[in-house]
């Protein structure tokens, strides 16, 4: 039952079913998209693997199989772009009690496949920023073995 | 002018305040006089004192607005210097050398409710506890147009985040009852939508940074009068050019002009936010408004604000959250016929 953390440098916020991950060390952003928010809510909920795929089987309609390869490609996606990370999230063996059987006889929609879309014109902004190109040598400057 | 402040370099281990301003502040006032102007910044009393009158002259239009003829309380009082008119030595650096972003050497300071960030060559200072703030640089003609056409960004940032205004990077037109916030990056056609409005005498309330605040109802708060124009806005908005303030300039500067000197009616200390808009470059002649989602916007605002003012406001994305939730988003579709926009974002208000 492999347990993650999100990266505490970033922050996110989710909108009419999408959401908008910020990464404040590296000016990345991220739109999360389709069943991705609800991935991303239920990890940031403390939600192992394991409960992120049955969070998800109660809200979407999906073939055998669908949901854990879905689940599993999108998180090895959020690994690889640092957003989150193995490890233990504080929650114990990582056991969150999944929303009760309270989905019975709630309507599932079918799944829609997990998307993040990344953007990285921050740092093209910096490069084209015009103060960027101010000559570095004037003041401030502290002398280094005066620098913490 | 490098000279001098190259001397006074050297971090203070302990800044304590404010301290070394203030007595700098003195130094300047002594030889070059006082001069004080007030202003309502964010609902709220500002007074600033300028050491002679060179700063004034530099930033001083930006805020001509928000200019009033005295305030009875202060919210915030600004020291504002520079070492080339007063003949006074720059102030030491306060605080550590942040791991950033390449863009020059920055220090950043924080500590029991004051704060500092030395950059591009200027120093900021707020003490909150205090209300009291510095402002220095080492020559008015060295600051680049587009620091001095939005200035005292950081202090601005840091009090009025402290009084429920977020700063976000964003301009804001129209109609006393109501206007939009225009967002997204560098040559989305932010500058072109916001200058089309002030040249056609919608109200216009900023072109690169303004406050907002979603609670108790959205509103956006002007925080300068400036609009920087881009070498192709020279062709388009010729009706502008002769209120160009910097007509002769560096390469890397922006011609600037004064709406609240040169259009003073067309300006507005503030209104309600009806709706946010993203503009886009599109084919054709006209331009359209098309629905856009929320998160869209929020996408637009969000990081360009987060990015650019530091250190981010710590509620900044839920706020900006809270203001896309309230208001309807729109993808502005950008025409050729520039004449066209004000024209778009008129009607959109008049039916919202």
């Amino acid at each position: 039952m492999q347990e993650y953390v999100t990266n505490p440098q970033v922050i996110h916020e989710t909108i009419d079913g999408e959401t908008i991950i910020i990464d404040l060390a590296t000016g990345t952003y991220f739109s999360l998209q389709g069943a991705a928010p609800a991935i991303w809510s239920a990890l940031a909920e403390g939600e192992t693997a394991t409960g992120v795929v049955r969070r998800l089987s109660q809200a979407y309609v999906a073939e055998p199989g669908e949901i854990e390869s879905a689940v599993e490609g999108f998180l090895r996606e959020l690994e690889r772009e640092q957003l989150i990370a193995t490890g233990s999230n504080g929650n114990g063996a990582g056991v969150m009690p999944a929303p009760s059987g309270d989905r019975d006889g709630a309507e599932r929609s079918p799944l829609a496949p997990p998307k993040l879309e990344k953007y990285t014109d921050m740092q093209d902004i910096i490069l084209l920023d015009p103060v960027h190109q101010v000559d570095s040598r004037g003041w401030p400057h502290a002398a280094p073995a005066e620098t913490a | 002018m490098r000279a001098a402040a190259s001397r006074a370099s050297g971090r203070l281990a302990a800044p304590g305040s404010a301290h070394g301003v203030e007595g700098l502040f003195g130094v300047a006032v002594a030889r070059a006089g006082i001069v004080e102007r007030c202003y309502v910044i964010g609902g709220r009393a500002v007074r600033m004192r300028f050491a002679g009158p060179a700063m004034l002259d530099r930033i001083g239009g930006s805020f001509a607005h928000l200019e009033v003829p005295g305030a009875d309380e202060e919210g915030l009082g600004i020291d504002v210097w520079d070492s080339s008119s007063t003949g006074t030595p720059a102030p030491p650096v306060l605080g550590v050398a942040l791991e950033s972003d390449g863009t020059g050497p920055i220090f950043y300071y924080e500590d029991d409710g004051v704060r500092a960030i030395s950059r591009w060559q200027t120093l900021s200072v707020l003490d909150t506890r205090i209300g009291r703030a510095w402002f220095w640089a080492p020559d008015p003609a060295e600051l680049l147009s587009w620091d001095w056409a939005s200035p005292l960004r950081s202090i601005l940032h840091w009090w009025l985040g402290a009084h429920g205004i977020l700063q976000v990077h964003g301009g804001a037109v129209g109609l006393p009852e109501g206007g939009v916030l225009v967002v997204g990056r560098g040559g989305s056609g932010k500058s072109t939508t916001t200058l089309s409005c002030l040249a056609a005498g919608l109200k216009y309330a900023g072109d690169d940074f303004v406050g907002i605040q979603s609670r108790p109802s959205p509103w956006v708060h002007s925080l300068y009068s400036s609009g920087k124009l881009e070498s192709h806005h020279a062709e388009r908005f010729r009706e502008l050019l002769p209120a160009v303030v910097n007509p002769e300039r560096g390469p890397l500067d922006k011609a600037i002009v004064y709406a609240g000197r040169r259009w003073p009616d067309r300006t507005t200390a503030g209104f309600p936010l009806r709706a946010v808009l993203v503009p886009r470059i599109a084919g054709g002649r006209e331009t359209r408004l098309v629905p856009a989602s929320p998160a869209g916007a929020l996408a637009a605002l969000a990081p360009s604000t987060i990015f650019q003012l530091h250190p981010p406001q710590e509620n900044a994305l839920s706020e900006m959250a809270a203001l896309v939730r309230q208001v309807p988003c729109f993808s502005l579709e950008l025409g050729s016929e520039l004449e066209r926009i004000p024209v778009a974002i008129e009607q959109l208000l008049r039916e919202e």
